[in-house]
């Protein structure tokens, strides 16, 4: 069902909201069961007192396009009274004393929160393998990954347990699971949405997502959830996004003026990813759309930079758990340094070990010139680059992933091989960009297309976005 | 990077409060070894005179300095390890029974 059919069939009565809930509670449930993407699915008289809040809305006549509508919600951000976990050891008992912003958005709007999704570890990782709590499944073939580190959120929605779910994105996490689920990925301009309450990873690039089955989908949930936020810093107004507009005004391909990055056209793709890129290009090139070949230098070093910044800002932010105030304490200490390095050795696992040492290093005496500082410059130069991009042309297009879903422990993680499947989604990151992910697969297993926008363009992109799925179904 | 990868892992380890054994860190040798060798790919980008880019809002608005209402200290100790009364506890830091 679109989104725009569920809204009409929950505002009409046709669907009953507490029906709809806690049906949706049973897929959530059943989808645990077969793909381990949720870590918490809710009780139904907690499902039954948000349908209560959302049933008030609608009597006062406050109802958004999201009253009644279930929202799944990676357990990196916090719902209050509930384990926030971001899947590790560290932080398996503890409970989240608020709700994030954007949880205390939803709430507001009458969404239904059904559970928490299963992730990498501290959202470190592109096949949701690296998760304290096991591996998730992907819905579409049991045996391969769903992506990560939002993998959890993308099974959901790709199952069909809820039409919507929050993931977030800090160098793909929500665009690659998204495309390997068969589901659209949107990952907001840095800034348009509030980081208060998500667990830190890398701060610069951290940005809440959005998984829905279409991108009015996506755009019900980011009009919802966008907009300045005084407790995170660098949260931004980039003007307001209207649903509404998505509806009303279709973007007109003809006459677009689309990039396609050169040092992207070599890179090898699987045999269904090659065949949707050139499904979709045809199809743009049908709708009068100028496609045109435009180098952009600095992406070539886009995934180095991008995994150099995000070690480092880990390695910082992940300072903070020392098993003094929250998190895990191992056990037997004999004095204060004993605690910080043995609770931090026990509560982190591999991945995480291994990015924060080497932030450690990039940012170290001796190396912080030639490494971190290196990194940001080389971040402004990419920049400067996609903003005389954006100067003359309408977006960026580009496969999500040059892979399908790979077989599940097929990769090792913390290997170049699996950054590498990060390579088309990262620049993004770096540069602050918004983009979003379409499912465009034409034959076998899901496909995403990837379309990019200047920062802060975000109602164009999630219109343009709309449309290109239209085509493409 | 210099070569010796075993080595500045181990010192990064100490750095970042890591208990990692030998043999632990070891294994990670050969993937970090790949990863520094692509970091040092950054070094062909000629970025004389470029401003390094930190983070997107370089003029950060500050609020006012005024006190608002934050959680109870009971709700902060509520995920504490180990606390007591409006304390956490943490393992003796400094000397024996007669430093007090």
């Amino acid at each position: 069902m679109s989104f725009k059919e569920l809204v009409r069939s929950l505002h009409s009565g046709e669907t009953d909201f507490l029906d709809y809930a806690l049906e949706s509670r049973e897929k959530s449930l059943a989808c645990q069961r077969e793909t381990n993407a949720f870590l918490q699915v809710f009780d139904e008289a907690e499902i039954e007192r948000q349908v209560r809040h959302a049933q008030g809305l609608v009597a006062a006549g406050s109802a958004t396009a999201l009253t009644g509508v279930p929202v799944a919600i990676k357990e990196n951000i916090l719902v209050r009274g509930y384990r926030a976990s971001a899947a590790s050891r560290m932080l398996e008992n503890h409970i989240a004393l608020y709700d994030a912003h954007v949880v205390q958005q939803l709430r507001a709007a009458g969404a239904i929160l059904v559970g928490t999704t299963n992730l990498d570890e501290f959202a470190m990782g592109s096949s949701n393998e690296t998760s304290y709590y096991g591996p998730v499944k992907n819905p579409r073939d049991l045996k391969r990954v769903p992506g990560g580190s939002s993998g959890g959120s993308a099974a959901a929605v790709a199952y069909g347990a809820v039409p919507l779910a929050l993931g977030t994105d800090t160098g793909g996490s929500v665009r690659q699971p998204a495309a390997f689920c068969g589901v659209v990925g949107y990952k907001p301009s840095y800034g348009r949405v509030s980081r208060y309450g998500v667990v830190a990873f890398a701060s610069s690039l951290d940005q809440v997502g959005i998984f829905a089955q279409d991108a009015v989908g996506a755009a019900a949930l980011a009009e919802v959830i966008e907009g300045v936020d005084e407790r995170d810093a660098t949260s931004e107004s980039m003007g307001t996004l209207s649903l509404e507009s998505l509806l009303t005004q279709p973007y007109d391909f003809a006459g677009a003026k689309v990039a396609m990055l050169k040092e992207t056209l070599n890179t090898r793709l699987d045999a269904d990813v090659s065949a949707a890129w050139g499904s979709v290009q045809s199809k743009l090139f049908g709708l009068g759309a100028h496609l045109a070949e435009v180098s952009v230098p600095a992406w070539r070093y886009a995934l180095e930079t991008y995994y150099l910044l995000c070690c480092s800002e880990a390695s910082s932010n992940l300072a903070r758990y020392d098993g003094v105030r929250y998190g895990h304490r191992a056990a037997g200490i004999t004095d204060l340094d004993d605690l910080y390095a043995k609770s931090r050795a026990e509560g982190f696992g591999t991945e995480v070990k291994q990015r924060i040492l080497m932030g450690t290093l990039a940012l170290s005496s001796g190396y912080f010139d030639a490494y971190f500082k290196k990194a940001a410059q080389v971040r402004r130069v990419l920049v400067n680059q996609m903003n005389v991009l954006f100067k003359k042309y309408d977006f960026v297009i580009m496969p999500t992933t040059p892979t399908v879903a790979f077989p599940l422990a097929s990769l090792s993680s913390g290997t170049m091989e699996m950054y590498e499947n990060d390579v088309f989604t990262v620049g993004v990151n770096v540069a602050g960009l918004p983009a979003v992910s379409v499912p465009a697969g034409v034959r076998g297993l899901p496909v995403g297309i990837q379309l990019i926008g200047p920062r802060g363009s975000d109602e164009k992109l999630l219109r343009a976005a709309n449309r290109l799925q239209e085509l493409i179904a | 990077m210099a070569d010796d990868i075993a080595a500045l892992l181990a010192r990064a380890s100490k750095l970042s409060r890591l208990d990692m054994s030998e043999s632990e860190l070891a294994s990670l040798v050969p993937r970090a070894g790949a990863i520094f060798a692509a970091f040092d790919k950054l070094a062909q980008v000629d970025t004389q005179g470029v401003e390094p880019l930190y983070t997107f809002r370089e003029a950060i608005e500050l609020r006012a300095d005024e006190a608002s209402a934050g959680l109870e200290t009971s709700s902060l100790l509520a995920n504490a390890p180990e606390s007591e009364s409006s304390h956490f506890v943490v393992p003796r830091a400094v000397g024996g029974d007669d430093v007090f």
